[in-house]
């Protein structure tokens, strides 16, 4: 939910019970009001009712002659120490609009002629139920008018205040590490954003920083190593250029020879495995599968004939995927090298590709490791020659590019899954 | 045939020297920015073995002024650095060749060997060695004149002896020469026995004498006993 849309929400929600409350106290207080004059002047005629008695002994009908404003009615039996006035409110029908009508009505006890009389005096409130009804509906409006105008201009400040914030938003999601200068934001007048500003800058900074001291740290580090062992590579060729050898110097020499390569293999795996991590292979390119694969298969040639390993390609489908077009290769490159170095002999590896899933199945030794296993660094058969980084850079590579990659066994068959 | 090495490692400039010495090039080392230049200046050379990083500058501005002075030269980019960025770079710049660190000194050897080839076209296109001849054009071999086929990572391996005459080829260099980085399992190395019995076969079938000795557990050399 957006920020604007959340706060919005409150903000219609604690307005909605003010205009509520308001309304409601409103209400009451002008009814309050109302029934307080109108009371006033029931006590008014109890008054002129009282003088009216107390001056003539008695009391004429006549002067009241509208409807339902008097009523006097004889009570047998009172106890004058009960006698209290009281107010409440009724509905008479009025025989001439047809329709019920609201009353105040007061009554009183009064002593006329030795009896005792239950007097009740009454005010229509048609008048002023419709004064409420015109106050409140007239307020309701105002409110309304003024919730409104102030929801409108609320929103508009908000959006404008908020500004900075979607601005520094929209910079941070453009911000590209490899780009060469930093993330560039507009200082606000809000000290919050500027903070948040801030610390965008810094962070982004040193994020930067860092990988431009790790992208040099990798390159120096390749070129630093590889120097060396060209250099051993070199000196060990001008030793096996020499005569009379012995036999077991041949061997050191070898083994010299072979333990320098496999380091600068290494060396170049794990260089690859952190030039991925650095985002250093991001430009994507859309890649046909299909014929990479076919590419590759002719490329392995040499190695798998000379195994007798029997290859077939099943084309039921198309993979194509945007990837880095070298990771590409070096993702197929090590999957169907995989296949056919831990192979048997007279083995076989059938590729099936699909328009979603590449699956390469393989016979082979029996497989000792967890399947999931092997797909950690160094991780390979205790007889392998491998460097054991082969199916890391697979995993590496498909999760970088937005592939999935799975190791199955079963049948005595390698199984590996690439899909998308 | 006048080549020089320009490559700040003392150790691997004189082993890369000594070894062409041996080839019989007459061979220059320099081993900083300014003295390469001085010396790509002041004298012609066949071919420039250059490395990228060196002391005192970048070694793609010496291409640069290489190839604006004197555009006959071979140039081989010899860089520990093995981006596909810095492989273009160094091909764009004018560079003939690009062989990353480390390599096989009879890598370079043949790369060495066959820009000279093509830079030196007017001459014969033909190799001769005895009764061996490659026509380079059509990658014919014949052997007494009789044509022998080969197939193409024999004939490769072919060129790679005759580049190499008289020098022990480990077995580890050819299965990359002839397969590249690709191929580094142990199977490799028994491809790379079954190709040189073949081509040995092929030839010997056609009446060459057997040229290739097999060196006890390091790999093979290609020449006259």
């Amino acid at each position: 939910m957006k920020l604007l849309t959340k706060t919005t929400i409150y903000y219609i929600l604690i307005s909605l019970i003010t205009y509520l409350l308001i309304a409601g106290t409103f209400y009451i207080a002008v009814k309050h009001l109302i029934y307080k004059e109108v009371e006033e002047r029931l006590r008014a005629e109890q008054h002129d009712f009282e003088a009216f008695v107390k001056r003539h002994g008695g009391w004429d009908e006549s002067s009241y002659f509208v409807e339902n404003k008097i009523e006097i009615q004889k009570l047998s039996k009172f106890d004058p120490t009960q006698a209290e006035d009281t107010f409440k409110d009724t509905i008479f029908y009025n025989k001439y609009t047809k329709e019920d009508v609201p009353f105040r009505e007061l009554t009183f006890y009064n002593k006329l002629k030795n009896n005792w009389y239950k007097i009740s005096i009454r005010k229509s409130l048609i008048e002023t139920t419709e004064l409420i009804r015109y106050i409140t509906l007239t307020m309701l409006f105002l409110l309304n008018i003024g919730l409104s105008s102030m929801f409108i201009f609320f929103r508009k400040m908000s959006k404008n205040i908020w500004m900075p914030f979607y601005n520094t938003l929209d910079k941070a999601k453009k911000f590209d590490i490899k780009d060469d200068k930093d993330i560039q934001v507009s200082e606000t007048q809000i000290y919050e954003f500027n903070e948040l500003n801030d610390v965008i800058k810094k962070m982004t900074g040193k994020m930067r920083k860092d990988y431009l001291s790790l992208k040099e740290y990798t390159e120096n580090a390749s070129h630093e190593i590889q120097t060396p062992l060209a250099i051993i590579n070199s000196k060990v060729e001008n030793l096996i250029q020499c005569d009379n050898l012995t036999d077991k110097q041949v061997l050191w020499i070898e083994d010299i020879q072979n333990a320098c390569l496999k380091i600068s293999k290494m060396h170049k795996a794990l260089l690859l495995l952190s030039k991925i991590d650095n985002g250093q292979y991001n430009t994507l390119e859309q890649i046909d599968f299909n014929v990479m694969i076919r590419g590759k298969l002719e490329e392995f040639e040499a190695l798998y004939t000379h195994k007798n390993i029997s290859i077939s390609l099943i084309n039921k489908g198309t993979f194509q995927s945007n990837i880095h077009g070298d990771l590409a290769d070096i993702l197929l490159t090590n999957i169907i090298k995989n296949s056919i170095v831990h192979n048997v002999s007279h083995g076989a590896v059938n590729i099936e590709i699909k328009n979603t899933s590449i699956e390469v199945c393989n016979t082979g030794h029996p497989l000792v490791t967890v399947p999931e296993k092997l797909f950690e660094r160094f991780k390979k058969d205790k007889n392998s020659d491998s460097l054991g980084l082969g199916l890391s850079i697979v995993k590496k590579i498909a999760d970088h590019s937005g592939l999935k990659v799975e190791y199955r066994y079963g049948n005595s068959l390698h199984k590996m899954i690439l899909s998308k | 045939m006048k080549i020089l090495v320009i490559e700040d490692e003392k150790a691997l400039a004189g082993s890369i020297t000594s070894q062409l010495e041996k080839e019989g090039y007459l061979c220059e080392a320099a081993y900083d920015y300014p003295s390469g230049l001085e010396k790509i200046m002041i004298y012609n050379y066949d071919c420039v073995v250059v490395d990228i990083n060196l002391p005192g500058g970048d070694g793609f501005s010496l291409v640069e002024n290489l190839k604006k002075s004197s555009s006959s030269t071979g140039i081989i980019i010899i860089s520990a650095r093995n981006s596909l960025d810095d492989k273009v770079r160094g091909l764009n710049t004018g560079s003939d060749d690009y062989l990353v660190k480390p390599f096989h000194f009879s890598e370079l050897n043949a790369r060495i060997k066959s820009l000279l080839r093509r830079r030196n076209f007017n001459g014969s296109n033909e190799i001769l060695f005895h009764e061996i001849k490659v026509d380079l054009n059509s990658r014919k071999v014949f052997v007494n004149n009789n044509e022998i086929v080969l197939y193409r990572k024999e004939f490769d391996l072919l060129m790679y002896f005759l580049s190499n005459k008289n020098h022990v080829l480990t077995k580890v260099a050819i299965a990359e020469h002839l397969w590249g980085d690709n191929i580094d399992s142990a199977d490799s190395l028994d491809i790379v026995y079954s190709h040189i019995k073949n081509l040995r076969k092929k030839l010997l079938d056609k009446g060459s004498k057997d040229y290739i000795q097999s060196i006890y557990g390091i790999g093979y050399k290609f020449g006259e006993k």
